[in-house]
């Protein structure tokens, strides 16, 4: 059960990631915070996600310093990326109401 | 989770190194900014108030990770790199996928009323080359003016294309300016409605499969095609950068010649530092040159801050160079043909004849000379010449025609000379011609000035006699 939960997390992930950032420049650890209160995910997950993105060029990255004094990597989303969120979007969208549609009928079914 | 599977309780050191290790296949710059990242995650943490072991706890399972982060390499190919034509060729690459995503599902009005518009774009950065054209007449005018000759065709048509490549860059920038403009207020094809009608009709789950076949085959199209021109691109770029490397090549190899000979020179001891200066700017900005290029041939981060710097110093040795050059060619002095140094003379001794004219002297090197008794002709020659032979011709009427043939230039020796001269800040004029001397008695002098003067007479009627025909004067 518990590995099932992990696969949706793990295929919608990706999706939140872009929203978020698409939103908002973030760095590595305000991203992961930002996620984590939607999602309950382990936070080692995001950043092999944040890394394939960026190797898509999905994500551009540039170096800035902080008032706390370590210099933080910001993560900032490209056309590209935008391109790719909106079609993540799309799936989910698709994907979601297909399956709520489902479960309604069934349900009326009962 | 198993109850055999315990995970191992780490600190911060322990869990990086540990990933390190996992991940030591990958670059080693990806790894140390993997690293990084998951080091300032966890002092963040920290400074928030939890623990290490509790912090490296959040991230998961190592194991997990590492996967993850190893299967986000294989997407990389080609891309990932912060290079100038990559990013390049990936904006195109982008705009392709976006143009391509925005006529799915379009009607075919829709599609016709774009590509009118799109013509009408093009009709309008064409009249915009107008303007272009006139100014571009103007200064032809201009030019004209001054008149016509080769040079000003030649600069004309620098002219001439410096124009067409302005304008291409405003056509270009124009059409990409209002091309945004037109597409970015278009919508995106209405391709949901048009599904979603369909999918009612149908069992829902037969359409979730549907959905996802459709889209990832169109996806694969655009791939395909957006790759091809990706590789086209950066096969064009990377050629004309070779090509460019090998001229720098050459170039590098001519500098490095002339500063050797510079550097012999400088040891026997002609100083012309200026041009030294020159050289060494010369040689260090075909350095950086090169450097750049091959940079950005194989994919290298440029320093571009350094380059500029470089190419800065460059020119000003070029310039100091160049000025201290010209202040020394003002102080060289041209020392014409010099008869009495470096002299090797030839002799010849013809005896006197009463009607022998000698032609191929002045009358100044007719010399007279009591002590020789009949004619001595006397060839004085720059010993850079290992050979010289002096020739009579004698005609019928025994005039003779001094003449010579130079053999045998030693080139080590002429090299040798002129540094000599250089030392002095002199430039020697080297003349292959001899000096020609003849000496004889007053006696056999008076009577060649004589036999001289008549041969030019009879000269002179011959010629009048031969043209006479051509002047006739009505």
């Amino acid at each position: 059960m518990i590995k099932i939960n992990t696969q949706f997390k793990k295929g919608v992930l990706e999706l939140l990631v872009l929203v978020i950032v698409e939103k908002k420049d973030m760095y590595g650890y305000e991203l992961v915070e930002a996620v984590s209160k939607i999602v309950d995910v382990n936070e080692g997950t995001i950043y092999p996600i944040l890394k394939r993105l960026s190797n898509e060029g999905c994500f551009e990255t540039y170096l800035e310093e902080s008032k706390e004094g370590p210099i933080r990597k910001y993560y900032h989303i490209t056309l590209k990326g935008k391109c790719t969120k909106k079609e993540q979007l799309e799936e989910w969208q698709k994907f979601e109401k297909s399956v709520n549609e489902f479960i309604r009928k069934s349900e009326n079914n009962e | 989770m198993n109850l055999l599977e315990r995970v191992k309780i780490m600190n911060k050191e322990e869990f990086l190194s540990k990933l390190r290790k996992k991940l030591n296949i990958l670059a080693e710059s990806e790894v140390d900014d993997i690293i990084n990242e998951y080091q300032g995650y966890i002092e963040e943490k920290v400074s928030a108030g939890a623990t290490e072991e509790e912090a490296v706890k959040e991230l998961g399972n190592i194991n997990e990770i590492a996967d993850d982060l190893l299967s986000a390499y294989k997407v990389k190919t080609q891309k990932g790199s912060d290079d100038i034509i990559e990013k390049i060729v990936n904006k195109f690459e982008e705009l392709v996928e976006l143009f391509i995503s925005k006529f799915e599902g379009k009607s075919a009005a829709d599609i016709l009323r774009f590509c009118i518009e799109l013509a009408l774009i093009l009709l309008i950065v064409f009249i915009c080359k107008l303007p272009f054209v006139i100014i571009e007449g103007i200064f032809k005018q201009i030019f004209y003016t001054f008149g016509d000759n080769n040079v000003l065709s030649f600069v004309n048509n620098i002219w001439h294309f410096v124009f067409e490549l302005c304008y291409l860059v405003f056509a270009v920038v124009l059409f990409i300016k209002l091309f945004k403009r037109k597409f970015d207020s278009v919508e995106p094809g209405p391709s949901n409605e048009n599904n979603q009608k369909k999918s009612n009709a149908v069992k829902p789950e037969k359409v979730v499969l549907e959905k996802k076949r459709k889209p990832e085959v169109s996806k694969k199209d655009n791939k395909s095609l957006a790759d091809l021109i990706y590789t086209l691109c950066q096969g064009i770029v990377k050629f004309i950068l070779i090509w460019i490397l090998f001229s720098i090549c050459c170039y590098i190899i001519g500098i490095v010649c002339a500063s050797t000979f510079y550097v012999y020179l400088l040891i026997k001891g002609v100083h012309y530092f200026g041009i030294g200066l020159i050289l060494l700017a010369l040689l260090s900005g075909g350095i950086v040159f090169f450097e750049t290029f091959f940079k950005l041939l194989t994919v290298r981060k440029n320093n571009w801050t350094r380059v500029l710097i470089s190419l800065i110093v460059c020119l000003v040795f070029l310039g100091v160079g160049g000025t201290i050059t010209a202040m020394d060619i003002a102080n060289t002095t041209y020392v014409p043909y010099d008869n009495e140094t470096n002299i090797k003379r030839e002799i010849k001794n013809i005896p006197m004849e009463d009607n022998l004219t000698i032609l191929g002297i002045s009358e100044k090197d007719l010399i007279i000379d009591e002590t020789v008794t009949d004619i001595r002709i006397e060839y004085s020659y720059n010993d850079i010449f290992t050979k010289m032979v002096p020739i009579l011709d004698r005609d019928e009427f025994n005039v003779i025609t001094l003449n010579y043939s130079i053999r045998n230039y030693n080139l080590k020796k002429a090299i040798d000379y002129e540094i000599g001269g250089l030392k002095e800040k002199k430039l020697l004029e080297i003349d292959e011609s001899p000096r020609i001397r003849v000496f004889t008695n007053k006696e056999n002098h008076d009577k060649l000035m004589a036999n001289f003067n008549a041969h030019i007479v009879k000269e002179a009627r011959q010629d009048r006699m031969n043209y006479e025909d051509d002047y006739i004067e009505e």
